[in-house]
């Protein structure tokens, strides 16, 4: 049974088809963004043709004008960049944070153990979204502060998720080998244990990255995004003071979060799945 | 030549140890050597104490007190390596095979990193030189020098405990404490790890401490005995006492289990060991 | 062990199991063995020999892909192999019952193991409260739990590892099984324990004319308590009969070679230099389970191997009483 690891990797994945439809939504979008300047050049926000415009209605644009007279198509290109970069900063940031709050809290346990497990308590225990807003509305919306803003909430559950791999993890014969001839604590949490936490974190990770685009979203919408920044989210609040009579300036950027998160949560679970074959082959 | 100051040697040793949810092993006032070149073997069921003591012997749990002298040397409390520092030599000089050869390696390395990975701690340059060395003890624990570059799953049991080997003789031991290292095994690749630790203890000039819960195999491989229950020594002596003459009625008690019809060994036993040369 | 078919309780022929579909996989590779009642019969092998899924196949509890390609289970006249999802239900316990090897994984944390054990029997009787306590004080002190009254109300966690055996044997027990398949019943328990269990085991086969299909991988074991004796290798029995004659006489080479691979049972030095003898060794592993090379399986590992051993498996020679081993070679003299 000697096969490459990347190799059968790829084949445990692909064994989802539902996860290899997922990918191919996400790589849709990645390529989207990088294409924008390409397909649409120029100044997204720009205004360029009458407001109001339906698509199909002008051939320039495939998907309609928004109520300002700018190019439905351009935003969506433009702005898919801006909410796959808060999505992935975010999960990035929570996986930093929580891994080595998680990491630490559960090799070490005791006092350091207990003290960290209170702190995420505490961020655990206001509803997250109400807490982004919070944080938000205190230091005034950009792009770092709502990145921190959502960072902030999201930490906990994965520095439990690590904490609880770690706890099991250092039990390990592996890692007793390793203390009995002499490897410090921090090169055994970054050696040992820290790459065999790193499968579900990868799952979470990304997982996350759809909740803070969906955050980063729901935000905007109400307000509180960036306002310099154009994303799907603000397209979702600017459509918003047209829902009646141009109700498809939202429809596009709200499908558009709609089947980006669907996708990303389909990598997830295609994820989980290609490191933890369920499927076991051998009899008894 | 040889001196006579014993390799290993644990006086009144006391651990407590509490794994939650499991019964309490504790060690009670525990006191043995163990001399170059020998096998002592640790008979114990579960509870009996001997994992503790072998975890705490390769300065893995802190005893409450007691002692643990290396080569003549209190290493009782002993160093990991850190910022300043290597680790103490002593983690250089005795070692450990584990019983479940899976859990006992990094499912996420490669079996040539495993190996090399104590040469890594203890500063041991060139990476030609290390590389030298993992195919070298590849080779001694018979197998291919390719397998460096697998993973753990990749292997069979027998196999991994090979591999297990290889990491402990990777700095060159001078004692293994060996922690049921065939139980998990099947029978006929147990016959082939212990034999390769015979010939290993010859080839590289070992001393065993070889705990086991299976009378059989300790009174095979062992030159002198140590029966635990509950944490303390009931018995101790040559083996001999396992081959009959054992007076503590638990070592009477747990000879009585071992298995097998000896009269039907004994009709067995010519067609099988006869020649040493012929297979069987 | 090879009797006339009407006297057995449980018979399997021919019996394949595997992976049907595009691509088969056969995994047990044509198992036949009959038991007789108040029997023991032990099957043998090491991992990947295919045994412990063979007591499952007995009673139809494969885990899905695997599933019995071939071959008949008859379990008096009734053939399991056939039988509907209901009668299973009603088969399971009452006719063939089956103890695992993990007793604490077998039994559930959360519940009494009296209220377990009352589940047990409930499924195959209807009983009142009292009548159901009755019977699950007797079946505690069927397997000699000591203190029984007091240890219905206690959880598994807190019995040691041989009670939980006994309970899960009582557990089996429940639905007055005729057969009972224990698949490595003390490979998880100490040594003074083991011994315990299985005599305790063996007096019920007494006072019940229990069958026994005793699976485990330690032949010292099975000498102590088995009338008959059938060694599994890559899915295929390759030695059977009598243990008297299995273990005294054994014929085929892995037999010889699992029992040379026990540590001898008298101190045993070599002669000239008085140095320990070395166990014997099978050389290279198991194959791995559906992956058996043609021919005899077990001819790679084989001292005695020829051309023909390759040609195709080796068919059942017939040694002595009963004996049969699977071995074209083993009429010669060595």
């Amino acid at each position: 049974m000697v096969e490459m690891r990347a190799d059968g990797f790829w084949r445990q994945y692909s064994r989802n088809k539902l996860a290899v439809f997922g990918l191919g939504i996400v790589a849709g979008v990645v390529i989207g963004t990088l294409c924008a300047p390409l397909i649409r050049p120029g100044d997204p926000l720009a205004v360029v043709g009458y407001p109001f415009e339906w698509p199909g209605h002008d051939p320039r644009f495939p998907l309609g004008t928004d109520l300002l007279g700018r190019d439905l198509l351009s935003e969506m290109l433009h702005g898919a960049g801006h909410s796959l970069a808060i999505g992935i900063s975010v999960a990035l940031g929570a996986s930093l944070a929580g891994g080595l709050i998680g990491l630490v809290a559960g090799y070490y346990r005791g006092w350091t153990d207990a003290i960290l497990m209170r702190l995420a308590e505490i961020f655990q225990a206001v509803p997250g979204f109400l807490l982004v807003i919070i944080i938000v509305a205190l230091f005034s919306p950009s792009f770092v502060t709502i990145g921190a803003a959502i960072v902030a909430v999201s930490w906990p559950s994965i520095a439990r998720l690590v904490r609880a791999e770690t706890m099991r993890l250092r039990s390990s014969d592996f890692v007793a080998a390793c203390a009995t001839f002499g490897m410090s604590d921090p090169r055994i949490l970054l050696t040992q244990i820290l790459p065999n936490c790193l499968p579900p974190l990868i799952v979470t990770t990304s997982v996350m990255t759809a909740s803070g685009i969906l955050i980063e979203a729901g935000l905007s919408f109400i307000g509180l995004g960036d306002p310099a920044a154009l994303s799907w989210g603000t397209m979702l609040a600017t459509g918003r003071e047209a829902l009646y009579n141009g109700w498809y300036m939202s429809a596009f950027p709200g499908v558009a979060i709609v089947v980006t998160v669907i996708g990303i949560n389909l990598v997830g679970e295609g994820l989980n799945d290609a490191f933890n074959p369920r499927r076991q082959r051998r009899g008894g | 030549m040889t001196t006579n100051l014993p390799l290993l040697e644990v006086k009144d040793l006391i651990v407590h140890h509490r794994s939650r949810g499991r019964a309490i092993e504790a060690v009670d006032r525990v006191s043995f050597s163990v001399h170059r070149g020998e096998t002592v073997g640790l008979i114990g069921e579960s509870g009996s104490g001997k994992s503790t003591l072998a975890r705490t012997i390769l300065g893995l749990l802190s005893p409450v007190s007691g002692q643990i002298c290396f080569d003549g040397v209190d290493v009782t409390r002993r160093r990991r390596s850190s910022w300043m520092s290597p680790p103490s030599t002593v983690r250089r000089r005795m070692q450990m095979v584990f019983q479940d050869p899976l859990n006992a390696l990094n499912p996420r390395s490669t079996i040539g990193r495993i190996i090399e990975e104590p040469m890594l701690v203890h500063g041991i340059k060139p990476a030609s030189e290390r590389r030298r060395k993992v195919t070298d003890l590849l080779s001694k624990v018979g197998l291919p020098s390719k397998a460096q570059f697998l993973y753990p799953h990749q292997f069979s049991g027998g196999q991994r405990q090979r591999i297990n080997i290889a990491r402990a003789l990777a700095l060159r031991p001078e004692l293994i404490v060996c922690d049921e290292p065939v139980s998990a095994l099947d029978l006929s690749i147990q016959a082939q790890v212990l034999n390769l630790l015979a010939d290993l203890q010859i080839e590289f000039h070992l001393s065993y401490l070889f705990i086991s819960h299976d009378i059989s195999v300790v009174r095979h491989l062992a030159d002198r005995v140590i029966v635990m229950y509950l944490g303390r020594i009931v018995e101790e002596g040559p083996v001999d006492i396992l081959w009959g003459s054992a007076r503590h009625p638990y070592t009477q008690a747990l000879l009585a289990t071992v298995p097998g019809d000896a009269r039907a060994r004994k009709h067995a036993e010519p067609f099988l060991c006869a020649d040493q040369n012929s297979p069987w | 062990m090879t009797a006339g078919i009407s006297d057995s309780i449980l018979e399997a022929t021919d019996i394949r199991i595997g992976i049907g579909g595009a691509l088969p996989l056969q995994i047990v590779r044509g198992v036949s063995f009959s038991l007789m009642p108040g029997k023991t019969l032990a099957l043998v092998g090491e991992s990947g020999s295919g045994k412990s899924l063979m007591a499952l196949a007995l009673l139809r509890l494969l885990p899905p892909p695997l599933s019995i390609l071939h071959g008949t289970i008859r379990f008096g006249d009734i053939d399991v192999t056939r039988l509907g999802t209901a009668a299973l239900r009603q088969l399971r316990g009452a006719g063939i019952a089956m103890v695992f090897q993990e007793p604490l994984s077998a039994l559930n944390p959360v519940m009494s193991i009296g209220r377990q054990l009352a589940e047990a029997v409930r499924v195959h009787q209807r009983l009142s409260r009292n009548a159901l306590r009755r019977r699950v004080l007797e079946l505690l002190d069927l397997v000699r739990l000591p203190n029984a009254v007091r240890q219905i109300d206690n959880f598994p966690h807190r019995l040691s590892g041989g009670m939980r055996q006994r309970v899960l044997i009582a557990m089996a027990l429940a639905g007055r099984p005729r057969v009972l398949i224990a698949d490595e019943p003390t490979t998880a328990l100490d040594a003074t324990v083991q011994m315990e269990i299985l005599d305790m085991l063996a007096e019920l086969q007494r006072e019940f004319g229990l069958a026994v299909l005793l699976i485990s991988h330690d032949l010292g074991l099975v000498a102590d308590y088995a009338d008959g004796v059938a060694v599994m290798y890559a899915g295929s029995i390759i030695e059977a009969g009598t243990a008297a004659h299995v273990l005294s006489r054994p014929a085929h080479p892995y037999t010889r070679g699992l029992l040379g691979a026990r540590p001898p049972l008298r101190p045993a030095s070599m002669p000239d230099t008085g140095k320990r003898v070395r166990l014997v060794e099978i050389p290279g592993t198991v194959p791995e389970p559906g992956h058996a090379p043609f021919g005899c399986a077990f001819a790679p590992r084989c001292p005695h191997t020829i051309e023909s051993c390759r040609e195709a498996p080796p068919p059942q020679a017939l040694i002595g009483d009963g004996h049969v081993a699977s071995c074209i070679r083993v009429g010669e003299k060595a």
